[in-house]
């Protein structure tokens, strides 16, 4: 098994020319498959031996890009690095040092498995899911490849072993959700956004429906009517009322049942390296986070919850693109005790007296003004466009007007950037709150980034990129954007500790 | 290998790989015009609108040719002691910074147009979102592989 050497480079196995065609055959089906219904149409009956031709010489065509891309994809184990070569016009190379390697996978479809070669996938940590993919070689020599890759990492799988060794043994439960903090989180969930959900449904549904229910449709008579009375205001008011307190009671349903059906008796265990997290009422999910993995989270919180001494954490793990929005995990109806119990466990964070604060500059807060003024104007044109009467574009304008202003005046009053020893706490929110937090030696990399008007202004805006998405520090002071910086890069340089 | 305290251009025939694929670009579109002009019938569409469309177009490209001096001018690059820093952009410049020891891997990329002025793009991969990471197109090829071997020595010694 320990005959085949990688230290030459080398081709994969010809038997490569074939799966290469065969993906690229299916990439022209996917991306031409509209036009395939007219090949069989009447009207081009007499062009069809012209369109077979065409199609011949493309077959032929991509039979050669097949065999070249086949001839100029080498690889090879140079030292520490794996090294690939590909490419005959756009010739593209690639080293990746073996200890950044996580993962690699074998992977066998229909083709692979009649010719009888292997897919062998190789992961890093990068966002970027899969970074080299080996399309055919025979199973021994994928074998042999990954036992020459798996040497560097046989550390980070004897973690993902033990890993699966602690579900077996048994954790502490630290957190469990009971039904009087379940009905807490229902009741102040953010009811308005699925009031709007409702809204768009209801619409969509009502003119589907018109089709089918002409003589008993009453939503849609109901629109009727306020489209034709526009003018009565008085009529379309009342109309409007009712639809809002419906809509607001069947919101509020909706937040109980998707609440109790996703998060009931949710329950955190710790385990050594990381927490186990169970929820749900008919299915129960489960999650293991591993403290490492955890690139930073972000608690919300909104006026009621805050009554009840409640809020809601999202935690973000670094993982490839695919799985990031199933992996992401929340916490509902955390108490302040238990969330700085989370903040120490996950961060080692505890809150200090000498937090450094930064605000962004007053130019965010015209920004944002300018923006709304832009929103406003479009809406008042929609407006425009539908004919509403003065007394209802008055109306409307008088309400849309004072809640925009004051949710800009609060984001911007929210809005705040704290250094606290070794994390960062970015504050967020308009009516709720919402604070990340992040051990700031996990950013991946700092842009410094300044539009030609924010350059006039002496404002920049930096971007974090972590391992799980982007935080953004909005129109800082230009010497403020630059402290924190370097502040972060000089961390992220010296910092010993893994990211992940 | 450079000046390691200030940022360094990008070589000066990037410039002209700049315009060549700028003038591809007009070019395609102004294919695209003038098929339209002759195929589509002068009864859907007027012809002085095609020549208005036209007119447009050729000031466009002539604004692209313009810019690209500045989009050139601001592409600077410097590899620091432990961080490779890159500067792009005119109307909204960015500065990206990557300390090293987030770097994934590095690709050296070569296009065709690319080659023929013995140029290549730096490619740097984080394990940030993918395609916010470092791309530095124009260094010449030895110089590429030269930063390419820099980092990828400084990850395996680390």
């Amino acid at each position: 098994m320990s005959n085949y050497s990688f230290d030459e480079l080398g081709r994969q196995s010809p038997k490569g020319i074939v799966i290469n065609y065969g993906v690229l055959l299916y990439k022209l089906v996917k991306s031409f498959w509209v036009f395939i219904p007219i090949v069989f149409s009447d009207s081009i009956d007499n062009k069809l031996n012209y369109i077979l031709c065409l199609l011949g010489i493309l077959a032929l065509v991509l039979l050669v890009v097949a065999v070249v891309q086949y001839l100029y994809f080498k690889f090879k184990i140079d030292g520490d690095y794996f090294i690939l070569n590909q490419g005959m016009i756009f010739k593209k190379k690639t080293s990746i040092p073996l200890d950044r390697i996580q993962s690699v996978n074998f992977k066998q479809n229909l083709i692979h498995q009649l010719i009888n070669v292997t897919q062998v996938e190789i992961q890093t940590a990068g966002a970027k899911d899969i970074e080299v993919s080996i399309k055919a070689i025979s199973r021994q020599k994928a074998e042999a490849l990954k036992k020459r890759l798996q040497n560097n990492i046989e550390s980070v799988i004897s973690d993902e072993v033990l890993n699966e060794v602690a579900e077996v043994n048994e954790g502490k439960l630290i957190y469990k959700l009971s039904i009087i903090d379940l009905l807490k989180v229902s009741f102040s969930e953010n009811h308005i956004r699925s009031f709007f959900w409702i809204i768009a449904i209801v619409f969509s549904f009502s003119y589907q429906l018109r089709d089918y229910f002409k003589d008993f449709d009453f939503v849609g008579q109901a629109i009727n009517y306020a489209v034709n009375n526009k003018s009565l205001f008085t009529g379309s008011l009342l109309l409007l009322g009712l639809a809002f307190v419906i809509g607001l009671i069947i919101s509020i349903v909706v937040s109980f049942v998707r609440v109790f059906l996703r998060h009931f008796e949710q329950n955190v265990i710790k385990r050594n390296d990381g927490i186990q997290v169970s929820e749900g009422l008919f299915t129960r999910r489960e999650d293991v986070l591993k403290i490492k993995k955890i690139q930073y989270s972000v608690t919300v919180t909104n006026p009621i919850k805050q009554k009840l001494g409640i809020q809601t954490i999202k935690i973000k793990q670094a993982g490839s693109a695919k799985t990031k929005k199933k992996k992401l995990v929340q916490l509902v109806g955390v108490k302040n005790l238990f969330l700085s119990q989370l903040n120490q466990l996950f961060f080692n964070y505890e809150p200090t007296d000498n937090k450094e604060t930064y605000k962004p500059s007053r130019y965010y807060l015209f920004r944002m003004f300018v923006r709304t003024f832009i929103l406003l104007l479009i809406i008042n044109f929609v407006f425009f466009l539908n004919q509403l009467s003065i007394m209802n574009w008055i109306l409307a304008n008088a309400l849309i007007i004072p809640i925009a202003i004051l949710m800009v005046l609060l984001k911007f009053k929210k809005t705040y950037f704290d250094f606290d020893g070794k994390t960062l706490l970015v504050g967020n929110g308009k009516i709720g709150t919402v604070t990340t937090i992040i051990e700031y030696f996990k950013t991946q990399n700092v842009t410094y980034s300044q539009s030609f008007i924010q350059k006039r202004r002496g404002v920049a805006t930096l971007k974090l990129q972590t391992a799980s998405g982007v935080i953004k520090l909005p129109c800082l002071h230009e010497e403020d954007a630059r402290t924190i910086q370097e502040r972060i890069v000089s961390e992220v340089e010296g910092s010993t500790k893994d990211w992940i | 290998m450079n000046d390691q305290q200030t940022f360094n251009s990008l070589d000066s025939n990037y410039f002209k790989v700049m315009i060549v694929k700028r003038l591809i670009f007009i070019l395609i579109i102004l294919g695209v015009v003038a098929f339209g002009y002759f195929r589509i019938e002068p009864s859907k569409i007027s012809g002085l609108a095609f020549i208005l469309i036209g007119c447009g177009v050729l000031i466009l490209s002539a604004i692209i040719l313009f810019l690209a001096k500045f989009y050139f001018r601001n592409k600077k690059y410097r590899l620091f002691d432990k961080n490779l820093t890159y500067q792009e952009g005119v109307l909204v410049h960015n500065e990206t910074v990557v300390p090293f020891s987030r770097i994934q891997h590095v690709e050296i990329d070569e296009g065709p147009l690319e080659r023929y002025f013995s140029l290549a793009t730096l490619s740097v991969y984080t394990a940030g979102d993918s395609g916010k990471d470092l791309k530095i197109s124009g260094l010449r090829i030895d110089l590429a592989q030269e930063i390419k071997d820099y980092i990828t020595n400084y990850i395996k010694d680390e």
